[in-house]
């Protein structure tokens, strides 16, 4: 399994700034949400290929494994709509079922406009340092500390959950767990690992908890950070450049014929 | 007069939704600059007593509490914890769950950085913590990166850097290996060395720390004190009656010590020893007499012979984590034959889980590397390899699959269909075994930690399987837990299972292995009998094992007393004394 986790390099997205990188994903996933015609998402989607693998040199197995359960997925949505969206110029029809032109077109909308959201988001996880993020959430945003502490530590605990489960998962499979093939067989598998699992995550926690509290957490209202993160003009510049490029990307597209217009812009959308 | 550092005046206390309290009538103090030792059996609320020191128990765990506990004259209970976390510095047995960040850096910086304090002063604090403990070389490494011995160790001078006045140590080092052990050992040498530290601490492994201690405050289940003072004190003038039945670890040369003034020979306790060198000198003083005596020495039982039929091999086994560069096997070698008893040892991350696993299935070996009774297991199926092999998790709870002990043992049996008659009289006689009749009916998550773990290794017996591979099975407990799972492998062993012991305690496997394999960087780099094993100066130091206290008595005589036999239990060091003084007398 790929572990979903920051790997530090450094790279002008590894560096960005966690606030300025999160708003340029913002906006590659509002371009997404609000074009309804396949090209543009399409060019969205390989945009964020080349921020993930050119911009941000993350390795293709990781990238790529990461992507793949979301990818078919994707696909699966983007053929169920090829399949019943009915309505419109039949291509093909298979008894009931008629694939239309429309279906089609919907369809790639649909599934890259998911694989660019997902893909974007997997950048930002894979290039931002939690606790660059938690940091600027207390010193750019004045978020309360307690909070994006609490977020951080959820964090934290992922690949502990992860190692802990794989542990149980083998334990359990000696007693004999999991030999029931099939659905049924799934399903129990998984109900049995829920009690050892929850008992040992509750006490991780409480245990992680002490410790905090034993470090004097929450003492006073306000804590000192040796570590500050500032928003450099280098940082706001590379977010105007990308709203830039996207901007003129999207402009082609629409001058070309390929982008009928975005979902605020035009009262005709599918 | 200035308050002591710790007074607990009738501290009662019981958890939230627990039937009894887990400390009732707690009541001694601790002076400053004190070094004292929290003995007493397992569950016997140490760990509680500890968090009531900086307020965690009641203030964020609940419960009834009822008595006082003072810090430096405050009241625990009303304190808040973020103020008497300035006082009293915490540090856990469980390495990853007290971390807070992520880079040993800023797990350094975290603590002083909630008390609000100025850049400056926070940096010269935590360098202060660093020299202190001597961990410059990890600065700048992610926390996971670290070894176990590491982890405490920043966890103790992470800690520092809230200049806490007292230090509580919960049973630190149990979750290490030898060498783990050793470096945290070391840390707690430096730190009485400094003597501005009031130390409290609860450990197990009690015959390399004793002679750091400055007292011993011996508590009971309930944990009310029994008695406190020197190591010496506690350990000589106690009834060894009530030492036993509180089934706590002592240093095996206090055991020897008793036991020889229990048969009418009270020499060697008179001086009191508590170290191996103290009791040796007072041993050839005793015995110089007899030095050209001709001792009589213990035959051990060695491995079965070649003849005897193989329950597991394992030749040149390689392998490597998906993901990692450094390989977890390079070269693994294993035999195991029919009616063995086989110690595995060496430092964690050595790869001995891992070689374990591929005897299990959890990991496939690859074809012709790993055998079960002369099959080939890359071809086994994970059923059939269960029906042979049991494997007994470090933690029992990872293996709990059911909600009630009875279904818990009738589990696989079910799943290979068994007649309902048939499971009804397995499971009877399993729970009879392991001695666990009374909790037919209770879920398996609240027996206490040695039920636990025997309840895990009576579910690897139910299905009949020959081969039991248990990994640590006694980390963690007290003496009689231990003593009693141990009695049980034992037992089974002698009724012709064959065992194989995943273990970092050389007690352990001086008393039972009649064979250690020691697993070093992925390879398998000796193989014999556990006093063949002691013997190798040079893999002991590289490997930082260090053999059981009983054999380095008997080296120590061996120094003055050239026919002095090799012995390595208290059983048969106490023995061979006892069998010179009777022709004595």
């Amino acid at each position: 399994m790929v572990k979903l986790e920051y790997v530090p390099q450094s790279t002008p997205m590894h560096e960005w700034h966690p606030l300025m990188k999160l708003l340029g994903c913002v906006v590659f996933i509002v371009l997404a949400t609000l074009s309804y015609d396949p090209v543009p998402n399409i060019t969205l989607f390989l945009l964020t290929l080349i921020m993930a693998l050119v911009v941000s040199r993350l390795s293709v197995r990781l990238f790529f494994g990461a992507l793949l359960p979301f990818t078919v997925i994707a696909l699966g949505f983007g053929i169920a709509q090829i399949l019943f969206h009915g309505e419109g110029t039949t291509l093909l029809a298979i008894g009931p079922l008629s694939i239309t032109q429309e279906g089609v077109y919907f369809a790639g909308t649909l599934a890259f406009r998911m694989l660019t959201i997902i893909s974007i988001s997997l950048v930002f996880t894979l290039t931002t340092d939690p606790k660059d993020l938690v940091l600027s959430l207390i010193q750019q945003l004045r978020i309360s500390y307690y909070i994006a502490f609490g977020i951080f530590f959820a964090l934290r605990m992922v690949p502990q959950v992860e190692s802990e489960f794989d542990i149980i998962r083998s334990a359990h499979r000696i007693r004999g767990v999991g030999e029931r093939a099939g659905l049924l067989g799934m399903i129990e598998e998984y109900r049995r690992y829920t009690i050892p699992l929850l008992v040992s995550l509750i006490r991780k926690s409480t245990r992680a908890a002490m410790a905090m509290e034993s470090k004097a957490f929450g003492a006073f209202p306000e804590r000192t950070y040796l570590h500050k993160v500032y928003i450099r003009k280098k940082d706001i510049a590379i977010f105007l450049a990308l709203v830039i490029v996207l901007s003129a990307v999207m402009w082609i597209l629409w001058r070309v014929g390929l982008l009928r217009g975005l979902i605020l812009t035009t009262s005709t959308h599918l | 007069m200035t308050p002591p550092a710790i007074l607990v005046e009738d501290l009662t206390f019981r958890h939230l939704g627990a039937d009894e309290p887990c400390i009732s009538g707690a009541t001694f103090q601790v002076e400053r600059g004190e070094f004292v030792l929290l003995l007493g059996p397992s569950g016997c609320g140490k760990s509680t007593l500890g968090l009531t020191l900086n307020g965690i128990v009641p203030q964020s765990l609940e419960g009834e509490y009822g008595g006082a506990v003072y810090v430096f004259g405050e009241r625990a209970e009303t304190t808040p914890v973020s103020r008497l976390a300035q006082r009293v510095g915490m540090v856990f047995q469980d390495p990853e769950s007290q971390f807070c960040m992520l880079v040993v850096d800023d797990e350094l910086a975290f603590a002083p950085e909630n008390l609000n304090l100025p850049e400056g002063e926070i940096r010269k604090r935590v360098q202060e913590a660093i020299d202190g403990i001597g961990i410059r070389h990890l600065l700048g490494k992610p926390v996971t990166a670290l070894s176990g011995g590491e982890k405490q160790r920043l966890a103790i001078a992470s800690v520092l850097a809230l200049q806490p006045e007292i230090l509580f140590f919960d049973d630190v080092t149990a979750n290490l290996d030898p060498v783990g052990t050793a470096m945290v050992f070391e840390t707690l040498r430096q730190l009485r060395e400094s003597r501005d530290k009031t130390i409290v601490i609860v450990e197990h492994k009690v015959d390399e720390l004793v002679d750091l201690v400055d007292r011993i405050i011996l508590l009971d289940e309930r944990s009310q004190v029994v008695t406190s003072g020197t190591p010496r004190e506690v350990f000589y003038d106690t009834d060894p009656s009530v030492l036993r039945r509180l089934g706590i670890w002592i240093p095996e040369v206090v055991e020897l010590a008793l036991q020889l003034r229990e048969a009418g020979f009270p020499g060697l306790a008179a001086h009191q020893p508590l170290m191996v060198d103290e009791a040796a000198t007072v041993l050839i003083r005793l015995l110089k007499d007899h030095a050209s005596r001709q001792w009589a020495d213990v035959v051990t039982p060695g491995p079965p012979g070649e003849g005897k039929a193989l329950a597991a091999r394992v030749d040149h086994l390689a392998f490597s984590y998906r993901g990692q560069e450094q390989p977890a096997l390079i070269d693994a070698n294993l035999t195991v034959r029919q009616g063995d008893f086989v110690a595995v040892v060496g430092p964690n991350g050595s790869g001995k889980s891992t070689l374990m696993k591929h005897l299990v299935g959890i990991i496939k070996p690859p074809p012709g590397c790993a055998f079960l009774y002369g099959v080939d297991i890359s071809r086994l199926p994970l059923r059939d390899i269960a029906r042979q092999v049991g494997f007994v998790f470090q933690n029992p709870e990872h293996q709990i699959v059911t909600d009630d002990v009875y279904d818990e043992l009738a589990y696989s049996l079910r799943r290979r269909k068994v007649d309902k008659d048939e499971i009804r009289e397995r499971v009877h006689q399993a729970l009879e075994l392991v001695h666990l009749e009374h909790v037919l009916d209770s879920n398996p998550f609240v027996l206490s930690g040695g039920e636990k773990r025997r309840l895990g290794v009576a579910t690897m017996l139910v299905v009949g399987q020959d081969l039991l591979i248990l990994d640590e099975p006694t980390f963690g407990q007290d003496r009689l837990t231990a003593d009693r799972l141990m009695v049980l492998v034992k037992g089974l062993h002698e009724d012709g299972k064959t065992i194989v012991m995943v273990t970092h305690d050389m007690r352990l496997v001086a008393e039972y292995a009649r064979e250690v394999v020691v697993v070093w960087d992925g390879r398998t780099p000796f193989r014999g009998s556990p006093r063949e094993l002691f013997e190798q100066d040079d893999l002991l130091a590289e490997t930082s094992l260090l053999p059981p206290p009983m054999f380095r008595l008997s080296k120590r005589l061996q120094e003055s007393i050239p026919t002095y036999p090799t012995l390595m239990s208290v059983d048969t060091v106490f023995r061979s004394i006892l069998e010179v003084c009777d022709g004595e007398a």
